[in-house]
């Protein structure tokens, strides 16, 4: 048991020097997939058969995280999204372990309303990493 | 959630024409009336908490006739269907009417979620 947790918990915090500013109202996290994409590497010597190398160029995909209407947090995405800055980013899932790294936010929309169905007014925030993964 | 059922029924006997209502069960010599039941509760949680409850309460409005049914269900409807003001909101999602074979009452079964 000490090894299995639940995937409830996760936090994503934006990171200002020593200070850690946890986003209010994270719903939903599509956390990023960290890649090394491969380069075929096939040649006359590989017996018919298809190889590959490392490509040895990281890459860290763009992810989404949906949140409740939170005013405060919201206006921090939104203009984290116009500023066009790099901020630095946190996520620590229920097992402790934490993720940084620095990352655009290149995507704030607000979710749609049906009035025929109401649901709970959120938003959605896309992060595109750049760089290295600290995880700690 | 107590708190929630307890502004329902407040709110219901103090509307137009103070109808009787009661959680649950219908007093037997009562014939015009309104019950109330909580049918279920969904939490609506972020990762740090839970924010909100989306509860489906039934709404039971009791006649001797169908049209007197029917008026409390249209009172009922007016009272909770996109009030914004007594919840974070309430909103109708079903209205049917019956006969009930037992009392002989007839009975307009109104289904709402209140958050």
């Amino acid at each position: 048991m000490a090894n299995d947790f639940s995937n409830y918990g996760t936090v994503l915090a934006s990171v200002s020097g020593s200070s850690t500013t946890t986003l209010a109202g994270l719903i939903k996290l599509d956390a990023p997939a960290v890649k090394n994409p491969k380069i075929e590497s096939t040649n006359h010597g590989s017996g018919g058969k298809k190889t590959y190398i490392s490509g040895s160029l990281v890459e860290i995909d763009d992810f989404k995280g949906t949140f409740s209407f939170d005013t405060t947090t919201a206006t921090t995405m939104y203009n984290a999204c116009t500023g066009g800055t790099l901020g630095t980013y946190k996520i620590t899932f229920p097992n402790s372990q934490s993720w940084q790294f620095t990352s655009l936010v290149t995507e704030f929309q607000p979710e749609g309303s049906d009035a025929t169905s109401p649901e709970l007014l959120q938003y959605s925030v896309t992060f595109s990493p750049s760089g290295s993964m600290v995880i700690t | 959630m107590t708190t929630k059922l307890e502004t329902l029924a407040s709110l219901i006997s103090s509307s137009s024409g103070s109808p009787l209502v009661y959680a649950y069960e219908r007093p037997s010599t009562v014939k015009n009336c309104i019950t109330y039941k909580l049918i279920s509760t969904l939490p609506i949680r972020t990762q740090q908490a839970t924010i909100l409850e989306k509860n489906r309460i039934q709404l039971d409005c009791w006649g001797d006739t169908l049209s007197k049914s029917r008026a409390l269900a249209a009172k009922m409807k007016t009272l909770l269907d996109l009030n914004k003001t007594s919840f974070t909101i309430s909103y109708l999602i079903d209205d049917l009417a019956v006969k009930d074979l037992e009392t002989t009452l007839f009975r307009s079964i109104l289904d709402f979620y209140i958050w």
